[in-house]
């Protein structure tokens, strides 16, 4: 098992509780199934904000970052987690 | 059409207003706001060189062709002219209330000349003008003088638009505040303090006049149903405001750390962010016809700032007097935002002219002495405060720091050069280019300086969903250079001559691709003017070059497109973006390939054969080009 952290932000701090929550996943868990294990810790309040209803995928406005980084540019879903990751997940908001 | 047709002109040395014809080809090839006001800008031939307090500068006020509609969000003004702060041409703009009302005095645009004896403020009601004796209200603060001139009106619905001490003191990033709107940035308020004049007032009956008020209405609800749609409008930013960018930029490592040292701002600045400052919020503030309403009005209630109250920060400001200046307490944000706004200062460069001067300090550059006596540390948040009324008025350091960050540099010698964080005179906002490359390019090539406005990536820093015209990530290098010039003649078009806000664009229309297509329709039926999608995108491109081509005049050459030297030097070192740079090497290939695909030669200076494509052979002969035989032999 790794040490993780999910890092939330706005409405998904109410769903998680706090801004960093520390979990334990198997070693090379990806991200698809990290998402699925939060699925089912979290339950449907969770589902709602992160799952489309139509398309069973993810919401395309959501950002999820690996340490920073939007897992779009690493390998996607297939991005597996190691010792010490952040996993971000919030909707961008904002302007300047 | 909803042009209103007339220009006004108000010459405050002789105190003579008359009224000029909008001219119907710049309405179609500018469009209106900052298109237009750039052409009313370059038709007056201003001479190049003048110093910008000169009285032969001018500043030009425009709306857009959707102003005094019912388009939402429609309620902005573009402000011209010769900026303080870069010795170019530059462009502000302004919401809230004000522009509606100037719409209503049944002018397109008003261009402000010469120079006034004496203080004065100019009350524009329809087609009446009026030079009003402002001796009286010579000193107050922006908040006092609105207040002072709806008084001596004897009328409250008057919208005034004034400068504070920082305008009429010279400070070069002097702003012009309405109601408590800013057209904060880039010394436009510095101009007017220069000539004089302290405001201006206006108040209207017109009412612009609709080509075809069905189909302009039909493009009003598509509108109305991408914003509806938007899944981060409602209910997310409007409730959070700007603010909510604070946790993003920190989440991705592009939130600058103080003076755009090499480790970026990091989640010990989380208690600036969205999540925070929504527990000070008082109330909501929303402009003229905006269902958005992402103003945030705040109150301090604990600590010693408890009790100051601001319509805002917004974003800019949190980190310009956040995490530029080393202060991660939203109590002391908000109150220095309070004052600036009093002072009629703009947050952004006053911010990082003051983490500037914290980073000379530290380094031994500057000694305390000659900073009045301040232990100006990083995070010293009594000091910057203090600071802010130093600046404003030119007491003591205060006289230097009025100057802007280039300037001092050039004034103060040493190594202070290195730290000085500007692009053609103008501090940057808070995004590390480092860290989102498009926009490092459109701090190095926009005609204003050191700004995001003018070519915002939301590609790069709301990456999620921002799909158009393609996902980047921002840490790259590929295709940069295109995704800026789209960024910049779209944004240029859309937001900056439509005069329409740029949330609701980036939130609404950007995302589902509907930005040009609604843009086009809202224009085609407010005014009769037959246009398409390619006709939009060519007004920024128009107006883009027109502003560069001014520029070039002023002296402005390839040397002036880059990143200040510790951005292309300083790897990051700590967060998502360790190792990141803008190192010189890219910035040049990135440069070569900016100026090839804007079809500019290597120097920056555009082609005939581009400028001719643009209809602007005028300006070819302006910058006084070679014609096509020359390329031929």
């Amino acid at each position: 098992m790794v040490a993780v952290k999910i890092k939330s932000m706005f409405d998904f701090i109410d769903i998680f509780g706090h801004h960093e929550v520390p979990l334990q996943v198997k070693k090379n868990t990806s991200i698809k199934e990290f998402i699925g294990m939060l699925l089912k810790k979290y339950g449907d309040k969770l589902k709602e904000k992160m799952i489309d209803p139509i398309t069973g995928d993810v919401f395309e406005h959501l950002e999820i970052l690996q340490n920073g980084r939007n897992i779009k540019f690493l390998q996607g879903h297939n991005t597996t987690l190691n010792e010490g990751d952040d996993v971000t997940i919030f909707v961008p908001i904002g302007g300047g | 059409m909803s042009y209103m047709g007339k220009i006004l002109r108000i010459n405050l040395t002789t105190k003579e207003a008359t009224v000029e014809p909008l001219k119907e080809e710049d309405a179609k090839n500018f469009m209106g706001g900052a298109g237009l006001a750039m052409k009313l800008y370059y038709d007056e031939k201003i001479k190049p060189g003048i110093d910008p307090y000169d009285e032969q500068n001018k500043v030009i006020l425009t709306t857009g062709f959707t102003g005094g509609t019912s388009c939402p969000t429609n309620s902005r003004i573009a402000c011209v002219t010769k900026s303080p702060l870069t010795n170019g041409v530059t462009f502000s703009n302004v919401g809230g209330f004000f522009p509606d009302e100037f719409k209503k005095t049944g002018f397109d645009g008003m261009i402000f000349e010469g120079k006034s004896e004496k203080p004065v403020y100019v009350y524009v009601k329809d087609d009446k003008v009026s030079f009003k004796d402002a001796s009286g209200i010579w000193g107050l603060n922006t908040f006092d003088a609105q207040h002072y001139i709806k008084e001596e009106l004897k009328d409250q619905s008057v919208r005034p638009f004034v400068i504070g001490p920082a305008g009429e003191n010279l400070v070069r990033y002097a702003a012009v505040i309405a109601e408590k709107r800013a057209a904060g940035r880039k010394g436009v308020g510095a101009v007017m303090g220069s000539k004089n004049l302290k405001g201006l007032v206006v108040k209207g009956t017109q009412k612009p006049k609709i080509h075809d008020e069905k189909g302009f209405q039909e493009a009003v609800k598509k509108v109305l149903k991408a914003m509806q749609e938007s899944p981060t409008l409602y209910p997310k930013f409007g409730n959070f405001g700007t603010a909510g960018n604070v946790e993003n930029c920190i989440s991705k490592g592009q939130m600058p750390g103080p003076n755009f040292c090499d480790v970026p701002a990091g989640e010990e600045y989380l208690p600036i962010g969205a999540q925070e400052n929504i527990k000070l919020r008082a109330r909501r503030y929303g402009c003229y016809l905006c269902p958005i309403r992402c103003g945030q009005v705040r109150v301090v209630k604990s600590g010693k700032w408890k009790g100051w109250s601001s319509e805002g920060p917004e974003f800019e400001t949190l980190f310009s007097y956040g995490s530029q200046v080393g202060v991660k307490d939203p109590g002391f944000i908000i109150a220095a935002d309070r004052v600036s706004d009093e002072l009629g200062l703009d947050t952004v460069s006053a911010g990082v002219v003051i983490g500037y001067a914290m980073e000379l300090y530290e380094k031994g550059i500057l000694s305390k002495e000659e900073l009045d006596g301040y232990d100006l540390k990083f995070g010293n948040d009594d000091a910057a405060f203090e600071l802010l009324y130093k600046i404003a008025y030119r007491e003591g350091v205060g006289d230097l720091m009025a100057e802007g960050v280039k300037k001092m540099a050039e004034k103060i010698g040493k190594d202070s050069g290195y730290y000085a964080m500007h692009v053609k005179g103008l501090e940057p906002p808070g995004y590390d280019p480092r860290t989102c490359k498009s926009m490092g390019l459109t701090y190095m090539t926009v005609y204003t300086g050191a700004e995001h406005s003018r070519g915002y990536p939301p590609q790069e820093i709301f990456g999620a969903h921002h799909k158009v015209p393609w996902e980047v990530d921002p840490y790259s290098w590929d295709r940069k250079a295109e995704l800026t010039i789209y960024n910049q003649d779209i944004g240029g078009a859309c937001k900056d001559c439509a005069m329409l806000c740029t949330f609701m664009y980036r939130n609404a229309l950007i995302p589902v691709n509907k930005h040009l297509k609604l843009t086009a329709e809202l224009w085609k039926t407010a005014t009769g003017f037959d246009v398409t999608e390619e006709d939009v995108a060519q007004v920024g491109e128009r107006y883009n070059n027109l502003a560069h081509a001014l520029l070039l005049k002023e002296g402005f050459t390839r040397k002036d497109d880059y990143l200040p030297e510790r951005l292309m030097k300083e790897v990051i070192k700590e967060g998502p973006g360790k190792g990141q740079v803008m190192d010189k090497e890219n910035c040049d290939k990135l440069l070569d390939e900016f100026y090839k695909l804007r079809g500019w030669d290597k120097e920056g200076v555009p082609t005939r054969e581009k400028l001719d494509e643009l209809g602007m052979d005028y300006v070819a002969n302006f910058l006084g080009l070679p014609d096509y035989d020359f390329y031929t032999q």
